[in-house]
């Protein structure tokens, strides 16, 4: 079953990137789209990575206070608010918010038979709802991912020099020290994997629902757990490979 | 024309259409009556290639519709529009956008449409609403429009007056009649309505356990002799 499900997620991918490359894509409909689940999305995503630098923040000054070594802070939290928390705690915001809306909305359109009607009118659904929802998710997911990368930064920074007394300065100082260029483009991956599975997996179960309102409210939960388990594994799995490839000083 | 040939279909093992045979000519209206169950909106999807038959041909002006070639179905679906029991209505869009939707253009006769709506008695501004502020009855004629809009050879419709009051069930049945005059296209409609078929029908084909049992003309129906046939007559089968 797992299998299967995975293999019928992959042509679906696949089909969606044939139909993409041979007929394009409704550019109305993404611009709206975007506008829909990335430009809304903005001030909540910027909050939530604001909160993720400054709990990872408190709590590494927590750990470190002890040892004298609190001028390590910025270069510790920032590195780790990059590498490796900060994307996938904003992926699993994004997950539950962009993720479930747009499998709820395609389910939706898929019980009331709008997406029949859609073929019905000589029109192929999947290339002129489903592509533009799936882009748009994607794109969005990805840019949010960075705003709120960078507003997590931002965030440690405030909570360190108004929190904990250290000065925003001190704080910056010793970042490049514990952030090698390899982190960020680590975090530019992140993004882009996280943000292409947030928008394939949940139009892919958004418009495989069938029945009633039930369905909706299961396809939506799978959205969810499928995602945020996905998204573990795929952080173990690129944090694997790029220790693998670079080796793990560098990540 | 519109040919179904021997069309079979079992669901959950059960047969649902059993070698169908029915035809519809352009400037025709044909009315399939049966009972709920019976397969009616089964027959709808088959024809349009939403549900695959298990044997038989669809045949349009004489050539075959595949129904696992995808562009070829695509092609078919614009000469053969179905129209749902529901409206189906895109609900992100404006009435506007849905219309639109399909034609994939501006309209090239924007008098064109507001004669539609005219004759529809609905008001121009109804285009820039969504489609949940409207009533069912208003989607309902906005899911048959945006269908004609796009001048199909034939327009298939699934219940069109299920729960419309009478005066839109007139107004629906009006609205089919003009369209078919209007485009020339044939139409295959599918529904309990009884009095609509024998008002507004060419030809009246009457379903059972997957089966057609008549075949004729409205007055042929109210002459017939088979029970359901004068059940239907009678208005007195269940809904």
């Amino acid at each position: 079953m797992f299998f299967q499900n995975v293999g019928q997620w992959a042509h679906f991918v696949r089909l969606c990137f044939h139909l993409l490359v041979s007929h394009g894509i409704s550019g109305r409909e993404f611009k709206k789209q975007l506008l829909r689940v990335g430009i809304q999305s903005i001030p909540l995503t910027c909050a939530a990575g604001f909160f993720v630098g400054a709990i990872l923040a408190i709590q590494i000054d927590s750990q470190i206070r002890d040892f004298g070594a609190q001028s390590y802070l910025g270069g510790i939290s920032v590195s780790t608010t990059l590498r490796n928390l900060g994307p996938v705690l904003i992926a699993f915001f994004l997950a539950g918010r962009v993720g479930a809306f747009t499998s709820a909305e395609l389910g939706t359109m898929s019980i009331t038979d709008q997406l029949n009607a859609i073929r019905c009118l000589g029109l192929n659904p999947i290339r002129e709802i489903v592509i533009p929802r799936l882009l748009a998710v994607a794109v969005s997911s990805i840019v949010l991912l960075l705003m709120g990368l960078l507003m997590s930064v931002f965030g440690g920074i405030s909570i360190a020099s108004i929190g904990l007394k250290v000065n925003p300065l001190q704080f910056v100082h010793r970042v490049p020290e514990f952030l090698a260029v390899s982190s960020m483009v680590l975090a530019l991956i992140k993004s882009i994997i996280f943000g292409l599975m947030i928008g394939s997996v949940s139009c892919f179960i958004g418009v495989h629902i069938s029945g009633g309102a039930e369905e909706v409210g299961g396809g939506v939960r799978r959205t969810a757990v499928v995602l945020v388990v996905g998204i573990i594994i795929l952080d173990f799995m690129i944090s694997w490979m790029g220790s693998q490839f670079v080796g793990l000083s560098q990540w | 024309m519109l040919e179904l040939k021997a069309i079979s279909k079992r669901l959950g093992g059960l047969p649902i259409l059993q070698e169908v045979h029915l035809s519809v000519s352009p400037d025709e209206i044909v009315f399939v009556l049966g009972r709920s169950g019976v397969g009616k909106s089964v027959l709808l999807k088959t024809i349009v290639g939403l549900i695959p038959q298990d044997q038989g041909k669809v045949f349009l002006n004489g050539q075959p519709m595949d129904c696992f070639d995808e562009s070829a179905l695509t092609n078919f679906r614009r000469k053969v529009s179905l129209v749902f029991q529901m409206p189906a209505l895109l609900d992100s869009l404006t009435v506007e956008e849905n219309l639109l939707f399909a034609l994939r253009k501006p309209f090239p006769e924007r008098e064109e449409l507001q004669n539609w709506l005219s004759e529809l008695q609905l008001d121009v501004k109804c285009l820039d609403r969504m489609p949940q502020e409207l009533s069912l009855g208003v989607q309902k004629k906005i899911s048959v429009l945006r269908s004609v809009l796009l001048k199909p050879q034939f327009l298939l419709f699934d219940e069109p007056t299920t729960g419309l009051d009478p005066v839109g069930t007139r107004m629906m049945n009006d609205l089919i009649v003009k369209s078919v005059r209007k485009t020339h296209s044939g139409c295959l409609i599918v529904s309990h309505d009884v009095q609509s078929a024998l008002e507004i029908a060419h030809k009246i084909i009457l379903l059972d356990q997957g089966r057609v049992v008549f075949e004729g003309k409205p007055f042929e129906l109210k002459q017939c002799q088979l029970l359901l046939a004068q059940a239907f007559v009678q208005g007195i089968v269940s809904q």
